[in-house]
């Protein structure tokens, strides 16, 4: 049986803001104490966006390594997370550009072994089957808004903030991705 | 079939829940992660570029990196420095009254000297002097590269040096002294160039054997650079000193051509060095462009760090950061820089920090969209003005194909607000308030377009064709058209369709459904100059592939680099000896297939086509295959095959005559129908040694019977004189499809 968390309170070390200091001026330890703390998170929006394993193990190391080019440019320490998820979707985006070529999908065997027999689905279970299919019909950018929302429990005007548009801009598109992925699962219901 | 059932905000949270439960960390991505940060401590210490076009110097410079760093050949007992060699002829004596380059007069090394070391000057400069490059000597390199903050700040631990001489000196690293661990200075009449920006291929390549031949060579540079500025405290006068170069303008006597670097991956610039030369002579008259560089977000600070834009600072729906052209040019007597934006063409000029100022509206700029701008068919043209997000201005041309648009304009904010279907597409149509025979229009998307072409097929159905990738136009959300036509109209009806490939709306006509292709006898052509239709060589291209411009193999683009390296790979030339020697035409494109098309002699009188196609995958632009083709006609669906034979009741056509008389007879079984009424227009594709005639029929709705079918006589105008050549039906079977 799967523990669920809540989404509304993802699990989160805290991040001295000490630490961030130093990473802005350059200390490299610092910074991979942000690495090790920070990872799990980033891998887990970076997989929840693109639904592969291999595109977010690149997207998360992708995600430091910008990170790290850019850290100096961080002006609020305070917002820290919410700068590292803008920086985590656009590097989900753009691992899923060079990726999408790809014509085997790889698939790690901890997924394999770790996926129910179909009996013993739950209904979440279930539903999670066909948003992965529903997910992968969705562009990237609104694969991204709807994982901030519904699994991170970000805000519109959290969405707004980290994807630096207006807010009514972020309800937009948060709208139009819901209806889009409605779609999808429609779609995905009426395929079988 | 059972309705799907709704989702909740509540089932969907637990849904990405369950989805993201069984995620495992993998166990070393913290350790791998922090491993790659530290090997890439800054991006300048690693830039990807690749010159235009493939450098062979490129890559036997990567090759030597190695030795160049670990060797010990000529270290400092090297010897003193040779003079000019008897054999070599020296350089010729400059006279700054007759000998100009751009403007400037021609100097000596000697004098370029004088320039630098007369204060703080950053004129441009014409220089004449020997070059050859050489390895660095004698080097310490520390253990990781030292942080470069600035593009002209000299390699503490080079992989090679570029020196101009006074002197064709044989062995010129004997101009060389030991200096701090950031560089060293050369001494005597010579300088350190940076051609870091430039593309080298026309220059001798440094060679693990030794030096390579000096050749003479003219350069147009300066010392100074205002990224000097950029550079730290104890090495910005080494900055100063070098001569960054602009342009090579000759070597060895012969003009190089204009130096253009790619800077950036996988991605195709929407507008071409035409467009980006245009925009900027409208807006920078007295400028002349010395190089460019095409750069993205992730490279661009290997030329110009000033210009990195921080993802977190992206504009509103802007997953998409355009590239740059970057243009180093002269502008009375000194070097100015400006960026142009790729897809927009705006231009910008940059001040002596880095930042950028606009010069130029995208409106004044050339035409992304190939083709001519409107297309033809065009009845209304609309320019979107609407301030959203700083959007652009951009326009849409409207090709009416029903005849029933009476009116097209932009929504304006004293238009009522529409409620926008949403449904997951991009494009959508909305009823328009209060008027019946009006709809609402409008698109998703980032911005970079300039043109949009909205196709009217009928009253119920519309192509949106924006001319470049998603996200890449402008429209966005609170931008739309209202489109009015002579009668009431069902907005729900309407199907809205949106197509990224570029010109699509211009190539395909809507299948004919009826027989308006014969008229008192004469039977509609496409596929004469360009028309409508589509052909099959290996792959499938519209009809004008057959008539794109020629020159694809100097055409900037990741697929165009591929192209050229496929024509050089010695496995494909094997089997075509001078294939690189021949002129290729982009015949056609999808997302990720690119045909190339050239004409080869078989002898003196015969030319044949030969295909070259590239497909896009996961590394870039691959060659899938190509040889001699014949390209035949693609009937359009619904179309089967018809033969012909030359019509006896008519004298056989001559060289001269243009038109020729045919019996068509339909392929397929037909109960023993006419196919009069069922004709599709015919493909006639003329080469300069063939003419082929492709007729076909709309099938008959059903089976039938397969009495032999009643032939049709029709006439076609070919377009053009029959000359010498042979007219073929390409559904004939062989060997009666030939006549005349």
């Amino acid at each position: 049986m799967v523990e669920r968390v809540d989404r509304r309170e993802p699990i989160r070390s805290e991040l001295d803001r000490s630490v961030i200091d130093r990473a802005r001026r350059g200390d490299l330890d610092a910074f991979e104490e942000i690495v090790r703390v920070r990872m799990d998170t980033v891998y887990r929006l970076s997989f929840a966006i693109l639904g592969d394993d291999a595109e977010a193990r690149d997207a998360a190391q992708e995600t430091f390594i910008a990170a790290w080019r850019q850290i100096r440019g961080v002006r609020d320490p305070e917002r820290f997370d919410a700068w590292l998820q803008r920086v985590a979707v656009n590097a989900a985006r753009m691992t899923h550009r060079a990726g999408r070529r790809r014509r085997v999908r790889e698939i790690a065997s901890s997924r394999i072994g770790g996926m129910p027999e179909r009996a013993a689905a739950s209904p979440a279970e279930v539903d999670s089957r066909t948003l992965d299919s529903a997910m992968r019909r969705l562009p990237v950018e609104q694969r991204s808004i709807l994982v901030l929302h519904h699994l991170e429990g970000r805000t519109v005007a959290e969405l707004a903030e980290i994807l630096e548009i207006p807010i009514g801009t972020a309800k937009s598109r948060l709208h139009t991705a819901r209806q889009a992925l409605q779609a999808a699962i429609d779609a995905e219901a009426a395929d079988r | 079939m059972t309705t799907p059932d709704p989702w909740d905000d509540d089932r969907l949270a637990a849904a990405f829940t369950a989805r993201n439960a069984g995620i495992e960390l993998p166990p070393a991505l913290v350790t791998e992660t922090a491993n790659a940060v530290r090997q890439r401590p800054t991006r300048r210490d690693a830039p990807w570029w690749r010159p235009l076009p493939i450098a062979a110097a490129a890559a036997v410079v990567v090759s030597v990196v190695g030795l160049s760093l670990a060797m010990s050949w000529r270290t400092g007992s090297s010897p003193a420095p040779t003079g000019p060699s008897a054999s070599v002829p020296s350089a010729a004596p400059t006279d700054a009254e007759t000998e100009r380059v751009l403007g400037l007069p021609v100097i000596d090394v000697p004098a370029a000297l004088a320039v630098r070391d007369a204060g703080e000057d950053d004129r441009e400069l014409a220089v004449r002097g020997w070059y050859s490059p050489i390895f660095p000597i004698d080097t310490v390199c520390p253990a990781m590269y030292v942080r470069k903050d600035s593009p002209v700040q000299p390699d503490n631990c080079p992989i090679w040096w570029a020196v101009l001489m006074t002197e064709p000196v044989t062995e010129p690293e004997s101009l060389s002294a030991r200096r701090d661990a950031f560089g060293r200075p050369l001494v005597g009449d010579a300088l350190e160039m940076d051609l870091d920006a430039l593309d080298r291929s026309g220059l001798p390549v440094v060679r693990s054997a030794g030096p390579a031949e000096p050749t003479e060579i003219v350069v147009v540079g300066h010392f100074d650079d205002r990224r000097s500025r950029l550079c730290p405290p104890n090495v910005e006068q080494a900055c100063r000193d070098r001569f960054v170069v602009d342009r090579i303008d000759q070597v060895a006597g012969e003009d190089q051509p204009l130096s253009q670097v790619v800077m950036h991956g996988g991605q195709a610039t929407r507008s071409t060095l035409v467009d980006v030369e245009a925009a900027h002579a409208l807006a920078a008259p007295d400028a002349t462009i010395l190089s460019v560089v095409t750069a993205d977000n992730e490279n661009i600070d290997a030329v110009e760090p000033t210009l990195v834009t921080d993802l977190s600072d992206l504009p509103d729906g802007s997953f998409y950061l355009p590239i740059r052209w970057v243009l180093y040019t002269l502008e009375s007597g000194r070097p100015q820089t400006y960026t142009v934006t790729d897809g927009t063409n705006e231009v910008w000029r940059m001040d002596i920090d880095g930042n950028l100022f606009r010069v130029a509206d995208p409106t004044v700029t050339p035409l992304p969209t190939e083709g001519p701008w409107p297309p033809e068919g065009t009845a209304f043209t609309v320019r979107i003005t609407k301030d959203v997000d700083d959007r652009p201005p951009f326009e849409v041309a409207i090709v009416d194909r029903s005849d029933t648009l009476v009116g097209a304009r932009e929504a304006l904010e004293d238009d009522p607000v529409v409620a926008v279907p949403i449904d997951g597409t991009i494009a959508w149509v909305a009823a328009e308030p209060g008027d019946p025979r009006s709809i609402r229009l409008g698109w998703y998307g980032g911005n970079c377009d300039r043109h949009t072409i909205v196709t009217i097929d009928s009253l119920d159905s519309i192509l949106v064709n924006p001319n470049v990738p998603s996200p890449c136009n402008v429209m966005g959300n609170d931008r739309s058209l209202i489109l009015t036509y002579s009668e009431p109209v069902d907005a729900a009806a309407i199907d809205v369709s949106y197509s990224e490939t570029r010109g699509e709306s211009r190539v395909i006509d809507p299948p004919p459904t009826t027989a308006p292709a014969l008229q008192d006898g004469a039977l509609a052509v496409v596929g004469v100059d360009g028309g409508p239709g589509e052909l099959f060589c290996n792959e499938t291209f519209p009809v004008s592939g057959l008539t794109a411009p020629t020159g694809a193999e100097d055409r900037v683009g990741p697929e165009f680099d591929a192209l050229r390296a496929t024509l050089t790979d010695p496995g494909f030339a094997d089997g075509a000896a001078d294939i690189d020697a021949l002129t290729w035409r982009e015949a056609g494109r999808t997302d990720d297939i690119v045909v190339f098309l050239a004409e080869k002699p078989r002898n003196e009188d015969e030319r044949y086509w030969l295909e070259l196609s590239l497909r896009l995958e996961a590394t870039g632009w691959q060659f899938i295959g190509g040889g001699d083709c014949q390209p035949r006609a693609v009937l359009p669906e619904g179309v089967g095959p018809a033969t012909w034979i030359l019509d006896p009741a008519y004298p056989e056509p001559t060289a001269q005559d243009a038109t020729v008389h045919l019996l068509v007879t339909e392929s397929a079984c037909a109960s023993g129908e006419s196919a009069a009424d069922r004709l599709a227009p015919a493909y006639v594709v003329a080469s300069p040694y063939r003419i082929d005639i492709t007729v076909g029929v709309h099938s008959r709705p059903g089976g039938g019977r397969c009495p032999s079918n009643p032939s049709v006589a029709v006439e076609i105008d070919l377009g053009t004189p029959i000359g010498g050549r042979p007219l073929i039906d390409p559904n004939a079977p062989p060997p009666d499809g030939t006549s005349g």
